[in-house]
């Protein structure tokens, strides 16, 4: 297994696929790179070098006492860009990974040739959502309950990485802190935690320090995020919890693509993935274009999403209006009984 | 490459991948042998693997999508039978390629 040697204490273990330009997928927390090596990666290898990597602290990286915050995640791309003599590469991180991503691009701009960030909530763009004001929280604690799962966290707890990682482990029947045998295996297509991962998270979060340098988000700014001038994708679920930081984004990052995915939430990588990565390749096919850009205007859309364009949903006090537009007044609505691409609607500037 | 040597590579090679494990099958590894409900392979484990019987089996760019989808969809189990038959088959396909 590849591993690159950052200090003492640390080594990153990463794995290459493809040749072409270099395109970087950063996971999130509780994750590692198969989250991306079991899904998209070997399609995306076919056009791109692809570079996965598990952060220190997950998968098969090191877990230094020490050191995860941005500023060191961030260091660990830049190094490892390095190692691979990538001089700049297409940077595309999910959840916490997009956080590391937005980081980076702060950091080391002319490093990023494009940004995508995947379904990430900032805390400088938004409050963190109760999960009682989580608008899909019901239908899925209904569920959860039809299946038999009753220790559901408390609906005034806000949602944050911790929860997510928990809800994880909760679908794996793994009572927190006790070793018992999961109560069913762990599904690929989810990339659940088996009984090693989540041993492997409660070590991580009881015997370093990441638990409190997970948290801090200081590093990121409003000042900051409007700095960032690569082109760059923001792209989420529909039930996301986090979609008051994609409208933001789209509001401070000059040049920004906005795609929402029909019916899917926060693990919209894992859960849709062919459609996701629809949605990137077809943002760095048009950051190619150059100067003559190429307009996909929006198709007809069923009835199912014309139902929901017009509503105003309200998420803990922040909006979201529909219908969502970019910058450039595409409509970002992806129907989903439609390919995005369609040669009948593109019109040329 | 007969397929008994085939079977003896991988067995070995998930032998050394589990040998820290704390699995309770005493049975050891054979080609019944489950990867995700007996030898408690997560995702990580899976690629780990991938990786490993392509430096085994001396191959790059094996299509292991192939062993764990199947019709569009994420397999439950994958047997080590399965992966026998995978390698069989891509190293058939190369030697016939060269």
């Amino acid at each position: 297994m590849p591993r690159l040697v950052i200090d003492r204490d640390t080594s990153i273990h990463y794995q290459c696929l493809g040749q072409g330009e270099d395109l970087v997928l950063i996971h999130g927390l509780g994750a590692n790179l198969a989250f991306w090596y079991m899904g998209i990666a070997r399609r995306l290898a076919r056009q791109y070098r692809v570079i996965m990597y598990d952060l220190r602290g997950h998968g098969r990286s090191s877990m230094p006492a020490a050191g995860y915050a941005l500023p060191d995640m961030a260091g660990d791309l830049a190094v490892l860009l390095t190692h691979l003599e990538a001089e700049r590469a297409h940077i595309v991180g999910h959840s916490f990974g997009a956080r590391v991503g937005l980081y980076f691009t702060m950091a080391y701009p002319d490093r990023v040739k494009t940004l995508t960030t995947a379904d990430t909530q900032l805390s400088c763009l938004q409050e963190q959502v109760r999960l009682g004001d989580w608008p899909h929280w019901q239908t899925w604690k209904r569920q959860l309950e039809a299946q038999g799962y009753h220790r559901l966290p408390p609906e005034n707890e806000r949602i944050n990485f911790q929860m997510l990682v928990h809800f994880n482990q909760l679908t794996q029947g793994f009572a927190h802190g006790a070793l018992n045998k999961t109560a069913r295996t762990p599904s690929l297509k989810h990339r659940d935690m088996g009984n090693r991962g989540a041993r492997r998270w409660d070590r991580l979060m009881q015997t370093t320090s990441a638990q409190a340098e997970l948290r801090d988000e200081n590093q990121i700014t409003v000042d900051r995020i409007r700095q960032i001038d690569v082109p760059t994708l923001a792209l989420f679920g529909e039930y996301s919890h986090c979609l008051a930081s994609c409208e933001q984004l789209n509001r401070f990052i000059r040049p920004c693509k906005v795609k929402i995915l029909p019916e899917v939430g926060h693990f919209l990588p894992a859960i849709k993935p062919r459609l996701f990565m629809h949605s990137l390749h077809h943002f760095l096919q048009q950051s190619h274009a150059g100067p003559r850009q190429v307009r996909i205007r929006p198709q007809a859309q069923p009835s199912g999403i014309e139902r929901r364009i017009g509503e105003r949903r309200d998420l803990a006090r922040h909006s979201i209006a529909y219908p969502l537009t970019d910058r450039d007044g595409d409509l970002v609505l992806f129907d989903r009984r439609k390919p995005l691409y369609d040669p009948g609607t593109i019109s040329h500037q | 490459m007969q397929k008994q040597q085939i079977e003896a590579k991988v067995i070995s090679a998930l032998k050394d991948m589990t040998e820290d494990w704390d699995l309770d099958s005493a049975d050891g590894i054979g080609p019944t042998t489950g990867l995700i409900n007996e030898l408690e392979f997560e995702s990580i484990d899976i690629v780990q693997l991938a990786v490993a019987l392509e430096q085994t089996f001396g191959q790059k760019g094996l299509p292991f999508e192939q062993l764990f989808m199947r019709d569009g969809d994420y397999v439950d189990e994958i047997r080590v039978s399965e992966v026998v038959d995978f390698m069989a088959k891509q190293l058939n396909e190369a030697v016939n390629a060269a």
